[in-house]
């Protein structure tokens, strides 16, 4: 009887699992039935959110129909997840029940719009398509003044996407010719722009910041919205002003696994960082922004798509026994587009994520206009292999 | 359905097209490439190696030395320095290669071209120690934020029974 693997979620660690498992099964006779589900009906690059919100793509060009996974004989259901049972192995959706042998738990951070009082009337984020094509009108209607950029907290997806905003900004208000009579002022806990990823890092971003005139203000720590002032207010009692606010909204870990056993009572469920295994259910793997949190590992895509390899390998190695063909490689990229400048900078996280010893190695692998080409090329080779047409 | 008929033009294409892929075909490229296509999902993990990752970082900032460097005042100086070297060192004088005695090294102090040169080599021990008090002072703060992580991150894994590895 073919093994049952249930995967849950279509961001970038679902489908890089069911890609990674069509691979490793497509030329065997024991190939397993796969199954993903998802309660959206397409997938979506969300590092171009950015360049949706400044008019650079429109929102068709950045995602593609989940159901393209059928071709590759991947099951895919358009469906509401209303439960987890790890003990029954069963789960609850709006589509019926679903078993499995193996599950890949893959559902990523959940937006709370509602968290911060007066966000949804005041702020704008490209952290959503829908939030992207609300900025996008903002910024058309913009015809200058002080633009904010911050981070209520350290839990978003994507580190790098305010100081990549900012820049981005900077380069479409320079063309609009409105850039001298606009302030652009990023507001961050870190005391300096990414300086969490260490001194070779910050030094490039800050110096890019400076040369676009971009603020930083560090060690800020979110406390209030106050829409009758138009500014925002530290925990510390300091406060800027905005006339267009941009901020990710609240994140909080998925509802569904936290109301379930897989998290016990705690935000996030408790996985082993070596094998990505729930520490009591051993035929789940929980990955992504879901769970990198408590792991010390940063809510990125690029995360999420090496631990789907590595977990994709983990269920073939126990279907068909023996080699184990990746590893898990604890490295983070991601092109920071600037408009006219662009970086391409990495971390390695072994020390940070496995032993808690010492700081992440990081550098940078490039840094130029031309850097932006290798995101364009990203993006298309990303939907090009693993939701093909 | 309606077939739409091929322009002379469009037709004259893919003719040229079908006798490439034919010639692809007999020299085992298209096998190749198929092989090879098979590789590009993977391209990414095999690329995202640390060692390899490292390597590129450190290429990419060796590169950027050479762009930040200004062209004019380095080919300048280089040339001149090439130049007054290739005076100085001619073969005839290899054959009894000066020696720096004490007195030889009093005369050449009092010399205005050794004092430049000795002043560039102060002015860059003066820049090199600045910066090595620069990076330490970051790596500390750096450390210092990591360590408050690791604190709560170590306390949070013990009362939940997530392994550390030491």
């Amino acid at each position: 009887m073919s093994a049952k693997i249930l995967i849950l979620g279509g961001g970038s660690g679902g489908l890089v699992t069911a890609n990674s498992l069509y691979h490793i099964f497509k030329n065997r006779s024991n190939k397993p039935e796969i199954t993903l589900i998802d309660k959206n009906q397409y997938h979506e690059f969300m590092p171009s959110y950015p360049w949706v919100a400044l008019g650079y793509r429109e929102p068709d060009e950045i995602r593609r129909p989940l159901s393209l996974l059928e071709k590759k004989g991947i099951r895919y259901v358009n469906a509401i997840i209303e439960s987890i049972d790890p003990d029954k192995k069963e789960v609850k959706t709006s589509e019926g029940v679903f078993t499995y042998d193996f599950l890949v738990v893959s559902l990523g951070a959940e937006l709370d719009i509602d968290k911060i009082k007066h966000y949804k009337e005041e702020a704008h984020h490209p952290w959503s398509l829908q939030g992207a094509m609300n900025l996008r009108r903002a910024l058309k209607n913009f015809t200058g003044g002080k633009i904010l950029i911050g981070v209520q907290g350290m839990y978003y997806r994507c580190p790098p996407a305010p100081f990549e905003i900012a820049g981005q900004l900077d380069f479409m208000l320079r063309a609009k010719g409105i850039r001298d009579n606009t302030e652009i002022t990023i507001f961050h806990l870190t005391p300096g722009p990414l300086s969490n990823m260490g001194p070779a890092i910050s030094t490039v971003i800050a110096e890019i910041l400076n040369n676009k005139g971009v603020k930083f203000v560090g060690n800020f720590e979110f406390e209030r919205i106050e829409p009758q002032e138009k500014k925002v207010y530290a925990k510390d009692g300091r406060s800027l002003s905005y006339d267009l606010l941009i901020m990710p909204p609240a994140h909080k870990p998925n509802s569904v696994v936290a109301s379930s056993n897989l998290s016990n009572g705690n935000d996030f469920p408790a996985v082993d960082p070596e094998t990505f295994r729930h520490i009591k259910y051993s035929d789940v793997f929980i990955i992504g922004d879901i769970v990198n949190p408590a792991i010390n590992l940063p809510p990125a895509g690029v995360v999420a798509h090496f631990q789907a390899e590595f977990v994709a390998n983990q269920i073939a190695v126990e279907i068909i026994g023996g080699y184990v063909g990746e590893s898990f490689t604890p490295v983070a990229m991601c092109i920071m587009d600037f408009g006219d400048d662009a970086v391409l900078p990495m971390c390695e996280f072994t020390k940070v994520y496995k032993d808690l010893s010492g700081p992440p190695t990081c550098g940078v692998l490039g840094r130029g206009k031309e850097i932006r080409l290798v995101k364009e090329a990203f993006e298309a080779m990303w939907f090009a292999n693993y939701l093909t047409k | 359905m309606k077939s739409e008929k091929l322009t002379p033009r469009q037709e004259e294409a893919l003719k040229r097209l079908a006798d490439l892929a034919v010639k692809l075909h007999e020299n085992g490229i298209i096998d190749l490439l198929e092989q090879l296509s098979e590789l590009s999902p993977k391209a990414i993990s095999y690329l995202a190696e640390p060692r390899i990752l490292k390597i590129g970082a450190n290429i990419s900032f060796m590169l950027h030395i050479l762009e930040v460097i200004n062209p004019t005042i380095f080919s300048v100086m280089m040339n001149n320095f090439i130049n007054a070297l290739s005076e100085e060192m001619t073969p005839e004088k290899m054959t009894d290669p000066p020696r720096a005695t004490f007195g030889k090294m009093l005369k050449y102090m009092r010399d205005p071209d050794v004092q430049r040169a000795l002043a560039m080599i102060f002015i860059f021990l003066k820049a090199f120690g600045a910066s090595i008090n620069t990076s330490a002072e970051q790596f500390k703060k750096m450390m210092d934020m990591m360590e408050k992580q690791f604190a709560k991150m170590r306390e949070e894994r013990s009362k939940r029974g997530i392994p550390i590895k030491e």
